[in-house]
């Protein structure tokens, strides 16, 4: 029963990553700043998912992103593309009509 | 450190060259920002738990299809196996059949040959297994490519696939309640071909005037062949054709799988081509050999050889005229099922 529950929340939850991903990529982020920022925003996303999916994100080229070497430790910058930003406020508008149709129902 | 980097290269020796270097130096600069600079090996442990198994962590990289073929192919392959399956093991086994029976020299007598035929089988059975697991091999294959070439990546099934609407229901036609002609019935026509056309071309030694020169079967020999070899070979072509389209004609029954007025309209022309062909060689004198007639007038001197040609002329025409007749029924019939079933449906 509970593995149902599980299973169902995950798949509940799976679109919405994507969104919030987009949603905190106005501004360059690595991959560590950027678990930081779902963190504090309360956001429970798996290390080991968040990184395969900005990679596949950005493979989609709904992002960019940039090694910047010139601290002592390299890092990878992701950034929303232009692609990514027309994407990202098409889902927004959607997630906000299924979230209005579902207030109302429930 | 060293925990470290043999996580890395747990993730990475499981992803392709190409992007190993960036995933190996991201994780690193991640996994060092999630630490404090003076780190204990815990504080490592801990870090390296948050990423979890580094298996599901490559393979969410990876991001391949976890499948040799997907739900988009996976219905076609089934059908492609089992069509080109039953294709092949007919074929494989008639030509074994054709070319046992062709190659067949032993001696006369039924014993041997029914020896023969039970070898025969076996070769059959054999290479019928043989050829399933070529098929399974090669069309797993070439599907596993087109699964792998992105084929399946939606295109083909927005592409070639129009909008589905409820008028495409009309254009079923072929679609069926029911499947009227029995595969098996095909099956059995088709070894029936093959028997009698084998039968014929070797009758030489297979068909003719038998007597008891010893004990059991095995003393059984043919004294003296129906038909005058030569003569008949001159018929070989039309005979050839004949079979061509008796096999055509059961494929066809095959597919199409039930009655329709223009199978039954083939069937009509297959048994007029096949009647005529039969009389006109059951009436010409010149087939029979003289040594078979000799004997079948010393054993029954008051029936006239003619006598036996129209009746079994007869019994094939009678045959045939119902056979022609049936189909047509059935064509009839399964027209008006389908028209009740479209009314219906």
């Amino acid at each position: 029963m509970s593995e149902l529950i599980f299973s169902l929340k995950t798949e509940l939850r799976r679109g919405t990553l994507t969104l919030a991903v987009l949603s905190q990529l106005q501004t360059p982020q690595y991959g560590y700043s950027l678990a930081q920022r779902l963190e504090e925003n309360n956001v429970s996303i798996d290390q080991s998912t968040l990184y395969p999916l900005l990679r596949r994100l950005e493979k989609q080229e709904l992002l960019t992103s940039e090694w910047d070497t010139t601290e002592n430790r390299p890092r990878k910058y992701y950034l929303l593309s232009e692609f990514g930003q027309e994407v990202f406020k098409q889902l927004k508008e959607e997630w906000h009509n299924t979230s209005m149709q579902l207030n109302s129902m429930l | 450190m060293n925990l470290i980097e043999t996580y890395i290269s747990e993730v990475t020796q499981r992803l392709p060259e190409k992007i190993r270097n960036d995933i190996a130096m991201e994780l690193r600069s991640t996994i060092e920002d999630m630490l404090p600079d003076q780190h204990t090996d815990k504080e490592v442990e801990d870090v390296l738990m948050k990423l979890g198994d580094p298996v599901k962590l490559a393979s969410e990289y990876n991001n391949k299809p976890r499948y040799i073929i997907g739900p988009m192919f996976y219905e076609s392959y089934i059908n492609v196996l089992i069509v080109a399956a039953i294709i092949s093991v007919v074929a494989s086994s008639l030509i074994l059949f054709v070319n046992g029976m062709i190659t067949f020299e032993g001696d006369k007598s039924l014993f041997t040959l029914m020896a023969f035929i039970g070898q025969l089988c076996l070769k059959m059975f054999l290479s019928s297994l043989t050829v399933l697991f070529q098929v399974f091999f090669w069309v797993t294959i070439v599907f596993i490519m087109l699964e792998r070439s992105g084929v399946s990546k939606g295109d083909i099934y927005t592409r070639k696939k129009k909008t589905w609407s409820p008028s495409d229901l009309y254009q079923l036609k072929k679609l069926v309640p029911k499947r009227q002609i029995p595969k098996a019935e095909v099956f059995f026509s088709l070894f029936w071909t093959a028997i009698w056309a084998i039968i014929l071309f070797n009758s030489s030694e297979m068909i003719g005037w038998y007597e008891q020169s010893g004990k059991g079967l095995e003393g059984l020999t043919l004294k003296a062949p129906l038909f005058n070899e030569e003569v008949l070979f001159s018929y070989a072509p039309f005979i050839v054709l004949l079979i061509l389209i008796e096999v055509g004609l059961a494929i066809y029954k095959f597919f199409i799988g039930r009655w329709t007025y223009l199978l039954a309209s083939l069937n009509l022309i297959y048994h007029f081509i096949s009647v005529g062909l039969f009389c006109f060689m059951l009436t010409d004198e010149t087939l029979y050999n003289k040594l078979f007639l000799e004997k079948l007038y010393i054993t029954v001197p008051n029936v006239p050889a003619f006598w036996f040609v129209s009746t079994i002329a007869t019994i094939v025409a009678v045959f045939s005229i119902i056979e022609i007749i049936s189909g047509f029924n059935k064509a009839n019939k399964s027209n008006t099922v389908m028209n009740q079933w479209m009314k219906n449906g």
